[in-house]
Formats: structure tokens, C-alpha cells, sequence
């Protein structure tokens, strides 16, 4: 047989071969990796929002603008929740957002009033900030700072020797003003 | 613009490749004792880095996912092995287009070409292209600029290690570990960086 | 005296691996995830298994293959291979340990393009039987995890002054140099470990010449003593001939 023909249904054999397998492994992980990450959300937003007060995660929430996350906010923002009171009615907006801060990601749920367009709650659910510098952020004065401020316009207080910290959470919020403004998150009444 | 433009600089040199990402680092070790060898590197990966990042971004939208070409199925998990054979066959094609089109850059920086495929830097850029959501025009700035910050650091530190091999320096600490150490004086420099966005 | 060639065995394979050809401190191959992932001791650890795992898979997978796949495009399939090791190692970490994943952050896919193994599987797995090559990616593995782990160890001790690892705290020191768990402190650490380890092995390969040259000096000196005895003997031997003639001569 030719040599080129050869190499050529070799390879082809090679790259149907290795999609097979890939696949296989997709489907049997992308569930559990789904369901992970499911779970995680609902334990952080617990956090702020705990069940046992009757708040729960809009989880029928309809398919509408904020559940398809264009790609210019999916780089920070990786969900926006709502969460119910115990009357099923809208209580708070939940961003999920990360970005790149000094040792790693910075996770943080950042709630807002929809009502009021304010900052309602904030929790750094994962981070690898450096003690005592990047850290203080996630501390209680620093949190109460940013309590209360209206979207869009949120400023964070600089930390000196904290300055890929700031950025990261600066980044975030300027990108759910961003989300809020342009997909107009917010609710009359 | 604004945007493109703090993007241009922090991916030059607040996020410099070598100095804070770590990318990179086996070709910077290996080829910057020689100021020539750090130029013709130092370009090679610039081409490289690039034009891969751009293909890579239009292989991810338009043949893996779902797109106007692709009406099959959703192939992006596919990721991490179309985009290294993209790249290696990318880098066949470039030496051979380098080779017939410009026989005085191919002596410059042609025999460093195959080496690049498996360098981390071209594999890291096309992947972070993707994982930070770039537009098409982001991804022109973010690869230019990324390897032209791998460019810049292996090329002034060549000229370090050119120094170097004339001091006297302990016999365990020559050649890697003394570049090494000079390497995390250069990542202090770099760090002040931070503080200027 | 040669010595006599020995057949390698599982155990030289992981030694080599582990020590002599260790492929953080003497190779000085797969870099960017060194200095990348050694933050923490945790992380550490578990980039250097995932890196043993995709070796023991890929040598062998390679070592498999290796009669099949003609050599002309050799390469190519090999880096297929790997890319599909390190794609589904990628997806079960993400299922079942989520937090090595994000620990390990972009340095996981890369491994694909980690010289240790696509290095290994050129150097030795596409001559050598499937158990060799296997116990090649072994040693290379923990070689590599060793490596990790002590740069890891240092710098967290060092620069956050205290070592957790899956939940406990190994050590509390009492000082922090927080420059070390930062770039700078990558390149630092791992240079002067580099060169400590240089000299040392140095230091042994001075101390093996000078004792192999003391060995080859004394032997020359026997050499030449047994020499020099074998002449004696034999012009004592003329003597007492030449004597032995004289007397009955006389």
C-alpha cells in the first residue's frame, strides 16, 4: 500500500480512536463536574441566605437575559442567581463572580436589592489571598464598606500593599455594574 | 481603546509571562546565555505566539462549538488536543513558509521554530485566550503583547548572563542556579510593576 | 577491573528517577509547573501525582503502541496520546478532588506539554519493554513529586510560617518572609536549592575522582612494586646461577 496512504488512514484511525475515548470520558465526568459545582453554589449562597429562614434559589428560574451569560461578562461573572423570601418573591440577586487576584482566583457572591440597586451582601467564598494583606479584604470592617453603596458606583477602599487584591475585587464589581446597567437587572416596586 | 491599551500593558508587564505567570521558563533557562540565541528565540516565540493565539481563538468558535460552520455537536472538550496539534502543524507550516519566503530570518530564528511546540508559553496563551473570554481583537493584543513580554525579559536577560559567566561564581552555582537567582531579582523588578495600574 | 553490565532493574529505574536523574534539581526539565504550583505543600503534592499518573499512563500507553505506530509520524501520535491522558486525568480531578483543579489552576493542561514526558516516552519508553517503561514513569514521577514538594515545603514554611496539608498543620515557625510564596521567591528557592544540591553532587563526584585516582595510584604502585619484586627475583636467580657456576666451576 502506499506509504502516504498509508499514514493517512493510520492517522485517521488515531483521531477517531482518540475522540471516542474523549467523549466516553466528557459524558462520564461533565455530570459530577455539573453537580459540583451546583452544589457549591447553593451551600455559598446558603451562606448569605440561609434555608432555614425560608430563603431558597430561584431554581425555576425563567430562561431570560441573565441566564445565558454573554461572553464580554462570562469572564468575571460565572452566574447570577435569585434568591426567594419564604413568600417566593424576589429578595436579592446573587452575581457569582471570580477574578484573578495575587495567589489564584478570587471567588466572591456579592449580593444586590434589586429594589434599591444597593449591596446588600458580600462573601469571599474562595480566594488564596495572602494573610494579613490580600486576607483583610475578606474580613467583616472591610465587607461593612462596601454595605449599603449603590450600583453602579461601588468604590473599594485601597489596602496598601494590597493592590492585585483591589483589582480583583474592583474588576468585579465594575463588571456586575456593567451586567446591571446594560441588562437592566433592575425591578420597580 | 482604553481597554485594549491596559490590556497591552498589563499582559507585557504587570502579568509578564515569565516573571509572574511562569510560562516559558525550560526555553528562557536553556537559550538566553547568548545574546543572539535570546533574539533569534525571543522573535521566534513572538511569531509563534501570535499568529497560534489567533488560530487557536478561530479554531475554538468557529469549528469546535457550535457556530455557522459546525451544526453537529458541541466539540469544545476537545480543547487541549486540537490546540496542540494545531500548533505543532502551525509551526511545520511556518518554518517551511519562513524557509522559502525569507532565507535570512529562517537563519535567524529558524532552528528554534520546532522547539517552540512544546514550549508551555504558546499552549498557556492559546488556553488563557479562551478561559478569559477574549474578543477576536483582545486576542491579537493579549498574544502580541504577552510574547513580546517573553521577548523583553529574555533578551535583557541575556545580556545579564553574558555578565555572569565572567564572574567568579562557585562551581555548584554556575550556569542554572546562578541564572536562576538572577531571575528572582529580575521578578522583584517586575513586581514594583503591580502598583502602576 | 570493568564491571560487569548489569540488567536494570524496577528498582534502578525508580532510584534513578528519585535521585540521580532527578528531573527537578538535575535534569532541570518541566520548570513552569515548579515554580507555577509550590505555593503550597498541598499543591505541591498534588501536581507531582497527577504528573505520576500521566507518566505511568502515557509510558505505558507508548511502550504499547510503540511497534505499531510508524516512525515517521511518531511524534504526532505520541502528543495525542498525551493530550488525551492529561484531557481525561484533567476531568476526573475537576469531578472528584474540584479543589486540586482550581488549585492547579492553568498548569494542569499543560502538563501536556511538560518536557519530563513527552521527553520520557521519546527517550525511553519507544525502546523499551511496557514493564520498564512503566517503572521508568514511576521513578520519574516521584522524582518529580519529590522535587515539587520540597521547593513547596520550603517555600511555605518559609513564607507563610506553617504547613497544612489536608487539613493539619504540620509545622509553626515563627517567622515569614511572604516574598517567597511570590514569583520572586520561585526563581530564589529554587536556584539556590539547584546549586546546593550542584555542589554537593560535585562535591561526591570530586571525592569518587580522587579516591578512584588513590585506587589506580596504589594499584600502579603495586604494579610497579611486583615489577620491580620479579626483577629482583630473577637477577637473584642469575646471581645464584652465576654463584652456583662459579663454585662447581671452581
Amino acid at each position: 500500500m502506499n506509504k502516504t496512504l498509508y499514514f493517512a488512514a493510520f492517522l485517521t484511525v488515531t483521531a477517531a480512536l482518540v475522540t471516542a475515548i474523549a467523549y466516553l470520558g466528557y459524558e462520564l465526568t461533565a455530570p459530577k463536574i455539573a453537580e459540583n459545582r451546583d452544589i457549591k453554589i447553593t451551600n455559598s449562597i446558603a451562606l448569605l441566605y440561609s434555608p432555614d429562614d425560608g430563603y431558597t434559589k430561584n431554581d425555576d428560574q425563567p430562561i431570560n437575559f441573565y441566564q445565558e451569560l454573554d461572553r464580554k461578562y462570562s469572564s468575571v461573572i460565572t452566574g447570577v442567581y435569585e434568591v426567594l423570601d419564604s413568600d417566593l418573591e424576589v429578595h436579592a440577586i446573587i452575581y457569582n463572580v471570580k477574578a484573578q487576584g495575587r495567589n489564584g482566583l478570587v471567588n466572591a457572591l456579592i449580593a444586590i436589592d434589586p429594589f434599591n440597586d444597593t449591596v446588600v451582601a458580600v462573601t469571599y467564598y474562595e480566594h488564596g489571598e495572602t494573610p494579613n494583606i490580600g486576607e483583610k479584604y475578606t474580613r467583616e470592617d472591610e465587607i461593612d464598606k462596601l454595605l449599603g453603596q449603590t450600583i453602579p458606583g461601588v468604590t473599594v477602599d485601597v489596602i496598601a500593599g494590597a493592590s492585585t487584591t483591589w483589582i480583583a475585587i474592583d474588576e468585579m464589581f465594575r463588571m456586575i455594574s456593567t451586567h446591571y446597567v446594560d441588562e437592566e437587572v433592575h425591578i420597580d416596586g | 481603546m482604553n481597554e485594549l491599551l491596559t490590556l497591552a500593558f498589563t499582559s507585557f508587564l504587570v502579568q509578564n509571562i515569565i516573571l509572574n505567570q511562569f510560562l516559558g521558563i525550560c526555553s528562557f533557562l536553556g537559550v538566553s546565555n547568548k545574546r543572539s540565541k535570546a533574539l533569534g528565540m525571543g522573535l521566534a516565540v513572538f511569531f509563534v505566539i501570535t499568529i497560534a493565539g489567533m488560530v487557536t481563538w478561530a479554531v475554538y468558535y468557529y469549528i469546535l462549538s457550535p457556530s455557522e460552520f459546525n451544526n453537529f455537536t458541541d466539540l469544545t472538550f476537545m480543547r487541549t488536543i486540537v490546540f496542540i496539534l494545531v500548533i505543532a502543524a502551525m509551526v511545520q507550516i511556518l518554518e517551511m513558509a519562513i524557509k522559502k519566503f525569507s532565507p535570512e530570518l529562517y537563519s535567524a530564528l529558524g532552528v528554534y521554530l520546532p522547539l517552540i511546540t512544546t514550549n508551555c508559553a504558546v499552549l498557556g496563551v492559546a488556553l488563557l485566550n479562551i478561559q478569559n473570554g477574549f474578543t477576536f481583537t483582545e486576542t491579537i493584543v493579549f498574544s502580541a503583547f504577552t510574547s513580546l513580554g517573553y521577548t523583553a525579559v529574555i533578551f535583557t536577560f541575556s545580556y545579564i548572563r553574558e555578565a555572569m559567566n565572567k564572574a567568579p561564581i562557585p562551581e555548584g552555582f554556575k550556569g542554572i542556579p546562578s541564572g536562576l537567582i538572577a531571575a528572582s531579582i529580575m521578578a522583584f523588578i517586575f513586581k514594583g510593576f503591580m502598583g502602576l495600574i | 577491573m570493568a564491571n560487569k553490565k548489569r540488567r536494570i532493574t524496577p528498582k534502578d529505574n525508580i532510584l534513578k528517577g528519585l535521585f540521580k536523574e532527578n528531573p527537578t534539581f538535575v535534569l532541570v526539565l518541566g520548570m513552569c509547573p515548579t515554580l507555577g504550583v509550590t505555593t503550597s505543600l498541598e499543591n505541591g503534592l498534588g501536581m507531582g501525582l497527577s504528573v505520576l499518573f500521566v507518566l505511568i499512563l502515557t509510558n505505558g500507553l507508548i511502550a504499547l503502541i510503540k511497534d505499531i505506530v510508524p516512525p515517521e509520524i511518531r511524534i504526532p501520535v505520541y502528543i495525542v496520546v498525551i493530550a488525551l491522558v492529561v484531557t481525561l486525568i484533567e476531568w476526573l480531578l475537576n469531578a472528584y478532588i474540584p479543589n486540586l483543579y482550581d488549585a492547579l489552576g492553568i498548569y494542569l493542561p499543560l502538563i501536556v506539554v511538560n518536557c519530563i514526558i513527552l521527553g520520557r516516552a521519546e527517550a525511553y519508553a519507544s525502546d523499551n519493554t511496557i514493564k520498564d517503561s512503566i517503572f521508568d514513569g514511576i521513578g520519574m514521577g516521584l522524582g518529580f513529586t519529590l522535587g515539587l514538594s520540597t521547593l513547596a515545603f520550603t517555600r511555605e514554611l518559609l513564607g507563610t510560617g506553617s504547613v497544612e496539608l489536608l487539613g493539619f498543620t504540620l509545622f509553626e515557625a515563627s517567622v515569614a518572609a511572604t516574598f517567597l510564596v511570590s514569583p520572586p521567591g520561585a526563581f530564589l528557592t529554587l536556584g539556590l536549592l539547584i546549586g546546593i544540591i550542584n555542589t554537593v553532587r560535585i562535591d561526591k563526584q570530586k571525592k569518587a575522582k580522587a579516591i578512584m585516582d588513590e585506587k589506580i595510584k596504589v594499584a600502579l604502585a603495586k604494579k610497579a612494586a611486583k615489577k620491580a619484586a620479579l626483577e629482583e627475583e630473577q637477577n637473584k636467580d642469575i646471581f645464584k646461577i652465576n654463584t652456583k657456576e662459579v663454585l662447581t666451576n671452581e
